[in-house]
C-alpha cells in the first residue's frame, strides 16, 4: 500500500471551513481519550464543558480578547512572521497600564483611621481595603480626567507591547535570528519581569499587597465598564476589538502595504526584485503586532483583573496563556481575517471548557482535581491544532491510497 | 582547593547532563533537516513521565528508560510527519508543544495529588562526575555517528538536500525517522536526568516549561555542534546550578537570578549569528523546507 499525495490544481472546494471544523471534531475526540486514559476524565464531562462554554456569557470577554490577539498575530503571519510571543507582550501591556493608572493617574493621600470617614464617601476617593504598614489607610485620588487616563493606558502598553516585539524584529531582520525561539524565549523574560514588578516597583502599600506580590487595586474610575454583570466583557474591550478588527481588515485588504505583507509571506523574492525593502516589512509586521497584544494588557488589566497578581508557577501567568491559544484562533482562520472572529469564538469555548472542565473534576477520582484549567486548555487546543496542521494539507493536496500491485 | 570547592564545581554534574544531552539530541535531530519547535513540550512531558515512572519502579532509572520511550515517540511521530506529508514543520513543532505540555499535566499531577514522595539518583561527587562523563561520551559518539560515519554522513545529505540526498539512493524517511528517534532519546534522557538528577522536588504542573527552550538556544548557540555544545552547555549549567550564588554575591533579586539563563539564551544566539561562527556552522539548508516532490510516491 503507498500514499500518492499530489498538489491539488484549485483549493479544495469549502476547504477553508470544512478542514477547520473537521480539525476540531476530530481534535476534541483525541483530547478526551486523552483525558480519559491518562486522567480518568469521564468523556461526558469533557463533551458538557465544551457544550455549556458554548453558549455561556462567561466566554464573551475571552472572545473579545482572542478576536484581538488573533487579529495582531494574523498581521505577521499573513507576512510569514511567526510571533509566539504574544503573552510577554500582552504582560509588558499589563505592566504598563498598571504603572500609569496605578502611579501616574493616581496619589495617595495617607489618612490615619479617625479621618478615614471623611473619605469614604467623598467623591472621586477610592479608599484601598486594607491599612499600610504604619496603620494609616490608603486613599487612592484622580490626578486627571479619567478619560485621558484610560487612553494614556492604552497608548503606552501600545508602546510597550510594541517594544517588546520590536526587540525579536530587529533580531530576525538584521541578524537573521528566528522569531519563533527568541519571541518565546522573551516571554519567559517578561514573566519574571513582571514578578520582579509586582514585588518591586509597583508593589502595593498596604499590609496585604506589600511584599506578596501584587499590586494597589485600581481606581474604580479607571476601570473599564462591564456590558452585564452576567459577563466579565466590557464596552470599552468591544469597542477596541471593533475598532481594531476594522481598520486591521481595511489595512490588510485595501492598502498596498498590507498587500506587500501577504506578499513577505508566500513570495519575498518578488518583494525583493521590485526593490522593496524587505527588512523594515518584517521589524513592522512584529512591531504591529506587539502593539495590538500590548492594548489586550490593558483589557485585561483594566477590565477584568484590576491589580498585578504574582505569577506563582510558569504555567499560571495571569494571561491564562491566551496568547499562545490565539495563535490557534489565527491557524484555524486559515490566516483570512475574516475567519478570525469565528476562529475566536469557537477557540473562545474551548478555553472556557479548560475553565468548566476544571471545576467540574471535583467528582473524578485519582487526584485529577488538581489538574489546571490552563493544562486541560493546553489539551483541548494541542490536540485540535495537531489535527488542523495535519489536516490542512488537505486543502491544498490530495492523498491517495493505491494497493500495491497495480 | 578544599573538597567543598571541588563539590561545588562538581555539583553542576547533573544540570550539565540535563542540557547538554538535550541540546544535543535537539541539534541532531535539526541535523536531518526538520526544524524542531516540539522541543519543550516533549521535555516538559519527560519530566512528567521519569518522575511518575521512577515512582513506580522505585528505582530513578526506570525513569529515565520511560522518558527515553515516550520522547522517541515523539521523535518518530514529528519526523514521519515533517517528511512524509507536505507539513509545516514549524506549525507541527508548536501543536505538539501545547499537546506535550497538557499530557505532562495529565500524566503527573493525578500521582503528585495522591503520593508525596520522589525517587531521584543519589546525590553525591561521584554520582556527578559519573553524569559528566556519561554525557560527554555520548556527546563524542554523536559526533563521531554524524562526522564519520554512513548514517551520519546520510542524516547530513537528508538535511542539506533532502533531493539530491534522495536520488543518491539515500531513503530520506528512513535517516529522519533515526535521527527523530536518536536525538529524541536524548532529549527524554536529558529531561529525565533534569528532574531525577538536577532537580529532584516533588512535582509541580509546569515542571522542566521553559527548560527545553534553553536546551534549545544552547544547541542553536554552538551551531549544532555536539563537541562545541560541550562550552555553551557548562555555561549555561553554571549559571543555573549556581543563581543562589548570584543572588547572593551579586544581591540581585530571585526573578532577575531567574531570568539571566533565557536573557543569555538571546545574547548567545546574537552571538553565535554577529561572529564568523555562523559562517562556519551553518545551519542545514533544508532546515524547516518542506520535503515535497510534485506527483510523487511516498
Amino acid at each position: 500500500m503507498r500514499l500518492i499525495v499530489t498538489k491539488r490544481v484549485k483549493p479544495l472546494k469549502f476547504g477553508g471551513i470544512i478542514i477547520p471544523f473537521l480539525s476540531i471534531v476530530v481534535g476534541i475526540f483525541l483530547a478526551t481519550i486523552a483525558l480519559y486514559g491518562l486522567a480518568h476524565v469521564p468523556p461526558l464531562l469533557v463533551y458538557s464543558a465544551i457544550g455549556q462554554s458554548l453558549i455561556s456569557p462567561q466566554m464573551l470577554q475571552t472572545f473579545v480578547m482572542l478576536t484581538i490577539l488573533g487579529v495582531a498575530l494574523i498581521i505577521p503571519f499573513n507576512a510569514a512572521v511567526w510571533n509566539i510571543g504574544a503573552e510577554g507582550q500582552i504582560i509588558w501591556g499589563m505592566i504598563m497600564s498598571a504603572f500609569i493608572g496605578l502611579t501616574v493617574a493616581v496619589r495617595y493621600i495617607i489618612v490615619s483611621p479617625s479621618d478615614l470617614p471623611k473619605y469614604t464617601n467623598m467623591p472621586g476617593m477610592f479608599v484601598l481595603p486594607t491599612p499600610t504598614v504604619s496603620g494609616a489607610y490608603a486613599v487612592e485620588a484622580l490626578t486627571m480626567n479619567p478619560g485621558t487616563a484610560i487612553c494614556l493606558m492604552l497608548i503606552v502598553a501600545g508602546i510597550a507591547g510594541a517594544v517588546w516585539a520590536l526587540i525579536a524584529g530587529l533580531m530576525r531582520a538584521y541578524l537573521d535570528i528566528d522569531e519563533v525561539a527568541t519571541t518565546l524565549i522573551m516571554n519567559y523574560i517578561a514573566y519574571y519581569a513582571y514578578n520582579y514588578i509586582v514585588y518591586g516597583p509597583l508593589q502595593g502599600i498596604t499590609i496585604s499587597t506589600s511584599g506578596f506580590g501584587l499590586s494597589n487595586a485600581l481606581h474604580p474610575a479607571l476601570r473599564f465598564s462591564r456590558i452585564s454583570t452576567a459577563t466579565t466583557a466590557t464596552w470599552e474591550g468591544v469597542a477596541l476589538m471593533i475598532a481594531i478588527f476594522a481598520i486591521a481588515w481595511f489595512v490588510l485588504r485595501q492598502t498596498t502595504f498590507g498587500l506587500r505583507l501577504r506578499i513577505l509571506g508566500s513570495n519575498p523574492q518578488v518583494l525583493r526584485a521590485a526593490g522593496i525593502n524587505v527588512r523594515k516589512y518584517i521589524v513592522l509586521a512584529l512591531t504591529i503586532s506587539g502593539a495590538i497584544a500590548g492594548l489586550v494588557g490593558t483589557i485585561l488589566f483594566a477590565g477584568n483583573l484590576y491589580q498585578l497578581i504574582k505569577i506563582k508557577t510558569i504555567t499560571t501567568p495571569p494571561t491564562h496563556n491566551i496568547g499562545y491559544t490565539a495563535i490557534l484562533v489565527s491557524w484555524l482562520s486559515m490566516l483570512d481575517i475574516r475567519g478570525v472572529p469565528i476562529a475566536a469564538y469557537i477557540v473562545a469555548s474551548l478555553f472556557q471548557a479548560g475553565i468548566n472542565l476544571q471545576s467540574s473534576l471535583g467528582g473524578v477520582s485519582g487526584g485529577s482535581a488538581m489538574i489546571s484549567s490552563g493544562a486541560l486548555t493546553y489539551v483541548l487546543i494541542g490536540f485540535v491544532l495537531t489535527t488542523f496542521t495535519v489536516l490542512r494539507v488537505f486543502a491544498e493536496y490530495s492523498i491517495k491510497v493505491v494497493r500495491e500491485g497495480r | 582547593m578544599n573538597a567543598g570547592l571541588i563539590a561545588i564545581i562538581l555539583g553542576v554534574g547533573p544540570a550539565f547532563a540535563a542540557y547538554y544531552l538535550t541540546a544535543i539530541g535537539h541539534g541532531l535531530f535539526e541535523k536531518s533537516g526538520i526544524l524542531n519547535l516540539a522541543i519543550d513540550g516533549v521535555f516538559t512531558v519527560g519530566v512528567a513521565v521519569a518522575y511518575v515512572a521512577a515512582l513506580f519502579a522505585g528505582t530513578a532509572v526506570a525513569g529515565s528508560v520511560a522518558a527515553l520511550v515516550v520522547a522517541v515517540a515523539f521523535g518518530l511521530l514529528i519526523a514521519y510527519l515533517a517528511t512524509k506529508l507536505p507539513i509545516s514543520h514549524g506549525a507541527i513543532g508548536l501543536s505538539i508543544m501545547f499537546v506535550g505540555y497538557g499530557l505532562a499535566a495529565l500524566i503527573a499531577v493525578p500521582i503528585r495529588s495522591q503520593i508525596n514522595a520522589v525517587v531521584s539518583y543519589p546525590m553525591n561527587v561521584g554520582v556527578d562526575v559519573a553524569f559528566i562523563i556519561f554525557s560527554i561520551v555520548i556527546g563524542v559518539l554523536v559526533h563521531y555517528m554524524l562526522s564519520r560515519t554512513k548514517l551520519g554522513a546520510a542524516i547530513r545529505a537528508a538535511g542539506e538536500n533532502p533531493h539530491a540526498a534522495s536520488s543518491l539512493g539515500v531513503n530520506v524517511l528512513r535517516v529522519r525517522l533515526i535521527a527523530g528517534m536518536l536525538g529524541y532519546a536524548l532529549i527524554g534522557l536529558g529531561a529525565s536526568f533534569y528532574f531525577l538528577a538536577y532537580t529532584p522536588a516533588p512535582y509541580s504542573e509546569g515542571m522542566g516549561m521553559g527548560q527545553g527552550w534553553i536546551a534549545f538556544a544552547i544547541s542553536l548557540s554552538a551551531g549544532r555542534h555536539p563537541i562545541l555544545t560541550i562550552l555553551s552547555a557548562l555555561v549555561f549549567a553554571e549559571l543555573l546550578y549556581n543563581k543562589f550564588v548570584l543572588q547572593g554575591y551579586l544581591g540581585l533579586s530571585v526573578h532577575i537570578t531567574k531570568m539571566i539563563p533565557y536573557l543569555a539564551a538571546l545574547v548567545a544566539m546574537v552571538i553565535f549569528m554577529v561572529t564568523p561562527l555562523k559562517r562556519k556552522l551553518a545551519p542545514p539548508r533544508a532546515l524547516g523546507k518542506i520535503y515535497f516532490k510534485e506527483e510523487r510516491t511516498v
